[in-house]
């Protein structure tokens, strides 16, 4: 099974105890179009060898210390994705 | 500011180093990488380029129109603003006109692309499934042979594992 991991400092805690490193990590987050486009892409695939790293964009998660984006590359997503991805974050979940 | 003011998400990370961003390239990335049955053979050269143009289709006629839908509709109500109408009604109009065309077009062939299931079908379900969710499924459903596409979209075996796995309430991972 595919791991999931809900934020990028949980992610590093567990890297370290792993044996065996995933083939990549996902990093996306709860309720992007965008993210499920690629979670599909893999389930079509039956691709399970990688981590899903849920970050909070409502905390900002994907914009500071994250090592892993590229610098300066003048490429942004859409605002409605990030918004939409931000609204699914902090709508209620609880049922 | 920092360096990206916006973020930006899905990103994947390789081991090596290797990164990448774009919803679409990443899929295609993975489809390639790992064999995935869901892009043309290289080999055929036609069937490659109608990928492609299923592609843009997708990008500028309906994720654009739609992505504005699920904006002003979903999103926002999460962030206690209202929905502003105009933009809402116009942008309804360009996916409606979207799916009269790709009506035709469905008549003639099962998928997208073509006649084969391809990651262009796969790019359409998370903001279809958001137009459901915003109350406009009546674009796909008053459609026969784009209602027909989306059911043969959503019967497959891994997308209704996955779909009806998000569905489900108390996930361990929800707080």
């Amino acid at each position: 099974m595919s791991k999931l991991i809900t934020n990028s400092r949980g992610f590093v805690s567990k890297q370290l105890h792993r044996s065996t490193m995933p083939a990549f990590t996902l990093y996306g987050s709860r309720g992007s179009t965008n993210t499920d486009r690629v979670r599909l892409t893999l389930a079509e695939g039956g691709f399970v060898d990688y981590e899903l790293v849920l970050l909070n964009l409502q905390k900002g998660e994907q914009k500071v210390s994250v090592p892993f984006l590229p610098k300066d590359e003048g490429v942004y997503p859409r605002a409605s994705e990030l918004y939409v991805a931000d609204a699914a974050a902090t709508s209620p979940k609880k049922t | 500011m920092k360096r990206h003011p916006w973020g930006k998400i899905p990103v994947i990370a390789f081991p090596d180093g290797f990164v990448l961003y774009e919803s679409r390239a990443i899929c295609k990335y993975l489809a390639r990488k790992y064999s995935f049955p869901l892009l043309p053979p290289d080999s055929d050269t036609e069937a490659a380029a109608l990928f492609d143009q299923a592609q843009s289709a997708e990008m500028l006629y309906f994720a654009e129109p739609a992505g504005r839908i699920a904006f002003e509709k979903f999103a926002k109500k999460f962030m206690g603003l209202p929905p502003d109408d105009a933009v809402v009604s116009a942008a309804l109009r360009s996916v409606e006109m979207f799916f009269d065309v790709a009506e035709r077009l469905l008549r003639q062939k099962d998928y997208m692309a073509g006649k084969d299931f391809t990651l262009v079908d796969i790019y359409y379900i998370p903001l279809i499934q958001r137009l459901f969710a915003c109350g406009y499924g009546d674009v796909i459903l008053s459609r026969k042979a784009v209602s027909a596409w989306w059911d043969r979209c959503m019967s497959r075996p891994a997308v209704h594992k996955m779909l009806a796995a998000d569905k489900a309430p108390a996930v361990a991972v929800h707080k």
